[in-house]
């Protein structure tokens, strides 16, 4: 009896690609593109930017491959560089700007509404600033820490707290604006 | 469902969320990734290529230097006619000349030479005849003959044969000749390593121009892609 490997792991795909193989390069993509364009999509509003933060995001994890040390998973690894190359994209194009403030309140706040489908919550933070979207992504999405983030925008951690807890009181209040719109339906 | 946090929604809905690229992503990546290699190929070469052109630059420096220096006018002494016996030429009073100098004054070198040449014959007397006899038996046994250059001038002088001095000039004036095509072939070496530094100064204009146009194509895209978006 032959036995047919539907699935085979991303181990074996990315020794296949550093020994040049373009399958297992294609064979990558199409297991990772798809989730890669959502995570890209968080953090951009435009869709064919993100699309195209997400194809220069793989082209540089395909260049680096090499470097993968397959010590974690290989969807975090090209998840990270992801995050990195939109962070990239908004300080390149929209200048990210951060504000401090200072009362500072992180605490998560629980909302009466239902399960909320994907869209609208990707439109209720598409309408937040650029700086408090990546901060809230990155920190309740991703799960960095407010130090992790810190690093990575090159901000301190206080600002990255401010930014989250504005962020929160924006959401909030776009929330009890969809809800009051709904209750007049 | 109820009662859970923005955030942990935040996290289960988008953070596993799923969009499908559009069909020509792939080939995009594809592109990318050519032109990556092929820079970094073309990147290799003009190593290559300026690691060869210093090194020819170096090797023909060396070349050019070592001729130079081996480049030594011996004159000889000749004996002049059958039966009378003229004391040999004179070499010149700093015999090492190097290339370069010949180059650029030859006629100065032809000068001086000219110049020795007569007072050699000025130098042949009736007293020095049998020195000069003697001196040139010393030269057909192959012993150096002592020169005395510090010899007085003589008022009388010895009359010289023109047709033998027409012919020696000649040759002399040859000699000259073929070290100055000599120099130039070394200087036609040298034009060599200037087409190829050109050459190499081409391909790199051709890469920054190919780089450029990779650039403007990327940007290009992105306009139109904003261009629709604003549609």
């Amino acid at each position: 009896m032959k036995i047919i490997r539907l699935h085979t792991s991303d181990e074996a795909v990315i020794k296949k690609v550093l020994q040049g193989d373009s399958r297992a390069e294609k064979q990558l993509y199409d297991r990772y593109a798809a989730k890669m364009l959502g995570a890209c999509r968080m953090y951009i509003k435009d869709m064919h930017y993100a699309e195209d933060v997400m194809i220069q995001g793989f082209t540089r994890a395909l260049d680096n491959l090499g470097r993968f040390r397959f010590e974690g998973s290989f969807e975090g690894w090209l998840r990270r560089i992801m995050v990195r190359e939109a962070i990239d994209f908004l300080r390149q194009r929209t200048q990210l700007y951060f504000e401090d403030i200072s009362e500072v309140e992180v605490a998560p706040f629980i909302t009466d509404n239902q399960d909320m489908d994907a869209e609208l919550l990707q439109l209720l933070i598409d309408k937040l600033p650029e700086g408090y979207r990546t901060v809230l992504v990155m920190f309740a999405v991703e799960g960095y820490s407010h130090k992790e983030i810190a690093e990575m925008l090159n901000i301190s951690e206080n600002t990255s707290k401010s930014q989250l807890f504005k962020a929160r009181k924006q959401l909030q209040e776009q929330l009890e604006k969809v809800r009051r719109i709904e209750n007049e339906r | 469902m109820k009662d859970r946090s923005l955030e942990q929604q935040l996290a289960d809905k988008l953070g596993n969320r799923s969009i499908t690229p559009s069909a020509k992503a792939w080939e995009r990546i594809a592109h990318n990734r050519q032109q990556g290699k092929t820079q970094k190929k073309k990147k290799r070469v003009f190593v290559y290529y300026r690691a060869a052109a210093v090194f020819f630059l170096l090797a023909s420096g060396y070349v050019f230097l070592m001729q130079n220096k081996t480049d030594v006018i011996i004159a000889e002494p000749q004996v002049v006619g059958s039966d009378e016996v003229t004391a040999p030429v004179l070499p010149l009073e700093e015999p090492v000349v190097t290339k370069s100098v010949e180059i650029k004054q030859p006629e100065v070198v032809a000068y001086k030479e000219l110049e020795i040449k007569k007072q050699s014959y000025e130098v042949v007397t009736e007293k020095q005849e049998v020195v000069s006899v003697a001196d040139s038996e010393a030269l057909i046994e192959g012993k150096q003959p002592e020169f005395n250059l510090h010899v007085e001038p003589i008022e009388e002088l010895v009359a010289i044969d023109e047709a033998e001095f027409y012919e020696q000039e000649t040759d002399m004036l040859l000699k000259e000749a073929v070290k100055d095509v000599a120099a130039n072939k070394n200087l036609s070496n040298t034009t060599n390593d200037t087409a190829l530094l050109k050459e190499v100064e081409a391909e790199m204009d051709e890469y920054y121009r190919e780089k450029a146009m990779s650039i403007f194509s990327l940007k290009h895209k992105t306009i139109r892609i904003a261009v629709k978006d604003k549609q």
